[in-house]
């Protein structure tokens, strides 16, 4: 077995990539994160992991409402962008041209441009070293329209891409269909439980 | 504006899928998981989120350790099995020919075959709802040696994939340098 021991390394493979939006100050703001994940499915739920000094985090503990907002491939630049430099300083909605809409919650700024969005209440704040795991509930879910297919979200017209660590720091899209879930390892529950 | 409302839904994609590891009733036992995500750097941290009545949450309450193991697209067919089945009615490892090692965690099973191994530790459970939520703090990670470009995780190599909706994706080319392409943006605002 050639297997090499790293140390303890938070390595989730793909991480996805999204765009999470406060209000700090009466002012929206948004941030990418990549270490993020689905926590429940009823009532749906996710989690967020955020450094301490973050500004995001300041409009979150101010309002304890966020948004998470995925971008399409065509937002990459913009996304990267966001990830460079500090809402204390900037304001980065104005810069990229992000067009601002709310839905239920009146603190949880969504994104036009990104085809998917999702309104969020904090749930949870846990202290976890030198980040803090935000834990929301999702209230709302809003998707742009010609992402459809038959009435359901598709993750082709969607386009959303990863961030992958690697010799250097990228960004990967998704690619092609590997195959159907629960379904393409029925041969080998055939094989091993029967039908 | 064309925006459609779904309702909540947790419709963060793409999902990572990955295969987790415990020792139930002194059994090594892997599931399927999408649900899942990293928590924090230091010390790395990662969640996972089951349903309560899963067979390798029962493991992970025994022994308070578990494992996520990577796979990569070769291991597609066997990760969907360990979704499809239950560690209660059949033996996982075998029917999957997974050759199982262990670091420094004696009940946390690691596979042989993931490029990708991370030991870990329960820091807290959280109920959810539907699901609980495991925050597990990683004690040790491995990673196939030919998975490596210049002593660094390669993806590429790696050849994790991620589940969404109902469907396994590969991940595609790298198509642009993280903290590089928003330059122009900054560039242009300053």
């Amino acid at each position: 077995m050639s297997k090499k021991q790293f140390g303890p390394q938070p390595w989730i493979f793909p991480n996805p990539t999204v765009l999470v939006g406060t209000v700090v100050d009466g002012k929206p703001n948004f941030a990418p994160y990549a270490w993020s994940g689905i926590t429940g499915g009823d009532p749906p739920t996710l989690s967020v992991g955020i450094r301490h000094e973050r500004y995001t985090l300041i409009g979150i503990k101010q309002n304890k409402v966020f948004s998470v907002n995925i971008p399409s491939v065509d937002l990459l630049e913009e996304t990267d962008y966001c990830g460079m430099v500090s809402g204390a300083k900037v304001d980065k909605a104005e810069e990229c041209g992000f067009n601002i809409f709310y839905g239920r919650l009146d603190k949880a700024p969504l994104i036009e441009q990104c085809p998917v969005n999702l309104e969020c209440e904090v749930l949870h704040i846990l202290n976890v070293g030198i980040h803090m795991l935000v834990v929301g509930k999702i209230v709302q879910t809003h998707i742009t329209e010609d992402c459809l297919t038959d009435d359901q979200p598709d993750i082709l017209k969607i386009k959303p891409f990863v961030y992958s660590r690697g010799p250097t720091a990228r960004y990967n899209a998704v690619g092609d269909v590997l195959g159907q879930a629960f379904n393409v390892g029925k041969s080998l529950k055939k094989k091993h439980i029967g039908s | 504006m064309n925006k459609k409302k779904l309702g909540p839904q947790p419709l963060l994609w793409p999902h990572p899928t990955v295969l987790v590891g415990s020792h139930v009733d002194g059994k090594p036992d892997f599931a399927a998981v999408a649900w899942t995500g990293v928590a924090a750097s230091n010390p790395p941290a990662i969640t996972i989120a089951l349903q309560h009545h899963r067979y390798n949450l029962k493991g992970i309450y025994q022994n308070n350790t578990f494992s996520v193991n990577i796979p990569s697209e070769d291991l597609v067919k066997e990760t969907d099995y360990c979704g499809l089945v239950s560690g209660a009615d059949t033996d996982k490892v075998k029917d999957c020919n997974f050759r199982v090692f262990y670091g420094n965690l004696e009940t946390a099973p690691l596979i042989e075959q993931c490029p990708i191994n991370l030991e870990l530790e329960v820091v807290h459970i959280l109920n959810m709802g539907s699901h609980a939520l495991v925050v597990g703090k990683v004690v040790e990670t491995y990673i196939s040696e030919d998975c490596l470009t210049g002593d660094r995780p390669d993806m590429i190599k790696i050849k994790p994939f991620a589940f969404g909706p109902f469907k396994y994706h590969a991940i595609g080319e790298a198509f642009a340098d993280a903290f590089s392409i928003g330059k122009e943006i900054k560039s242009k605002s300053k």
